[in-house]
């Protein structure tokens, strides 16, 4: 087979990574990329240096970075340069142990809802708390712990939301991508089954009528 | 605080270039790149869409011929672009800095290299299960698989089960009866051409429309919220996917939707 029976179907956790790594983040370089153009003729070494060439994401921004003022690039670029130590990234709002906190109360408040998350909030916070740990001004033990919580009040919910798994359809807003990753095989094979079951019962109920 | 007041500058860094850019263009090459650049981060936003929705869905659907044209164009000229700065670099042995937006772009040119692969990967898989419906479906409507298949995939569909073919015929099929011969018969109580699942249940997620082109489509629900009515014929339901939201859904009821890209597959 061309693809892996594992990966049919379904994502894999890396690439649920990999698409979450997609999105835009704020960071804040170390470097500055910025063409001088005035000073360029008296400094060759920065003129010479290399231009961005993107080809997936617009590279307005990288090449127009600006040591210590905020920009906006993808993520996984901004863990590459975190890595080399060129940028430091800039939490997003909601990754603060206040916002968390209100998160978690609404999730156990409401039982048939879901806080409207970012729809890669997983994902985003494992990434910047293995990668870009020393950039929370919230001590990273705290910010972790609450995400533990909010991941168990919402595991909770799934699990009881299964019930009302039919036949027909189901509405999910606000279920992140790695949570509606999770349940898919299982959602989508009892619904497969209830809807083979309910096409049999309606073939015999026409059955019988005819007769 | 600190944050706030370089948000601010910034802000204003990028007014002023939007505005000497948009009358004349001042800067030599930043016009330039800006207008190609918008294309490229639309491009492969369309292709990780395009991937997404191959990937979940039941059925092989159309190869987007332009997008991937474009994409394999531009990856061919970075990695030559690559190329000529790697040799560049190692021949002048350049400071550090100049390694930085290399190591960035040779991951950005694996990124977009995993996810071509893994949607013609998913594609070929594709292909081989459903080699005698596609069959079925050219010999229904010829010219179909021209818009299905790339010309490289059709050559791949041909000789793939051209090959199947003569396995299955000199294994088994020579040694049955005449009758019994059939690899394609639909005649009997089971029809013996695979076909997608297309009631398969799909996750989905319903986009907003282009804010300057209203979807005539688009209805209001009971709650007043803007939604697309879909008709489940097998229950004679009809159910209101709102804008925004997260639905599971049979592949069938949402396939039209899908194919017009108002809803995606995740």
């Amino acid at each position: 087979m061309a693809l892996p029976r594992n990966l049919q179907d379904t994502f894999s956790l890396q690439e649920v990574q990999f698409l979450v790594e997609n999105e835009p983040i704020k960071i804040m370089p170390r470097i500055t990329t910025k063409p001088i153009r005035r000073k360029a003729a008296s400094t060759p070494s920065a003129g010479s240096s290399v231009r961005w060439k993107l080809i997936t994401t617009d590279d307005h921004n990288v090449n127009n970075m600006v040591a210590m003022s905020s920009t906006e690039v993808s993520l996984w670029l901004a863990l590459l340069l975190k890595q080399q130590g060129k940028c430091s990234i800039v939490a997003p709002a909601w990754l603060t142990i206040k916002q968390l906190d209100s998160f978690i109360e609404f999730e156990l408040q409401n039982t048939s809802r879901f806080a409207n998350l970012p729809w890669n909030w997983l994902i985003i916070a494992h990434l910047l708390f293995q990668k870009a740990a020393d950039d929370f001004r919230d001590p990273v033990h705290i910010l972790r712990a609450k995400i533990q919580d909010l991941r168990e009040a919402r595991l909770g919910k799934i699990a009881k939301g299964l019930q009302h798994l039919n036949e027909s359809h189901l509405q999910l807003d606000n279920l992140s991508l790695s949570e509606i990753n999770e349940m898919r095989p299982f959602a989508v094979g009892v619904m497969d089954k209830l809807r083979d079951i309910h096409a049999a019962a309606a073939d015999r109920e026409q059955y019988a009528n005819n007769i | 605080m600190d944050i706030n007041i370089d948000d601010i500058l910034a802000d204003l860094d990028r007014d002023t270039t939007a505005v000497g850019s948009t009358p004349a263009p001042a800067g030599d090459d930043t016009t330039r790149l800006d207008d190609s650049a918008a294309t490229v981060a639309a491009d492969y936003s369309t292709l990780v869409t395009h991937w997404c929705n191959e990937r979940v869905a039941p059925e092989l659907l159309p190869y987007p011929h332009t997008l991937m044209a474009r994409v394999l164009a531009r990856l061919a000229a970075q990695i030559e672009h690559l190329e000529t700065l790697s040799t560049g670099v190692l021949e002048q042995t350049l400071d550090r800095s100049a390694k930085l937006p290399l190591l960035c772009m040779e991951a950005e040119l694996e990124r977009l290299k995993f996810v071509v692969r893994s949607l013609l990967r998913c594609r070929l898989g594709k292909i081989d299960r459903f080699g005698l419906y596609l069959r079925q479906l050219d010999a229904r409507s010829p010219g179909a698989l021209q818009t299905l298949l790339s010309a490289q995939e059709r050559v791949y569909y041909e000789r793939h089960s051209a090959i199947l073919l003569k396995l299955f015929n000199n294994a088994i099929l020579r040694h049955m009866p005449a009758e019994m011969q059939a690899v394609d018969d639909t005649e009997g109580s089971v029809s013996m051409i695979d076909e997608p699942e297309w009631a398969r249940f799909v996750f989905l997620y319903v986009r907003e429309p282009a804010p300057d082109a209203p979807d005539p489509l688009l209805a209001v629900d009971d709650h007043g919220q803007p939604c697309y009515s879909v008709n489940i014929p097998e229950l004679g339901e009809v159910v209101d996917l709102a804008v925004g939201g997260i639905y599971i859904m049979r592949y069938n009821v949402i396939k039209d939707l899908l194919m017009d890209g108002k809803v995606v597959l995740i």
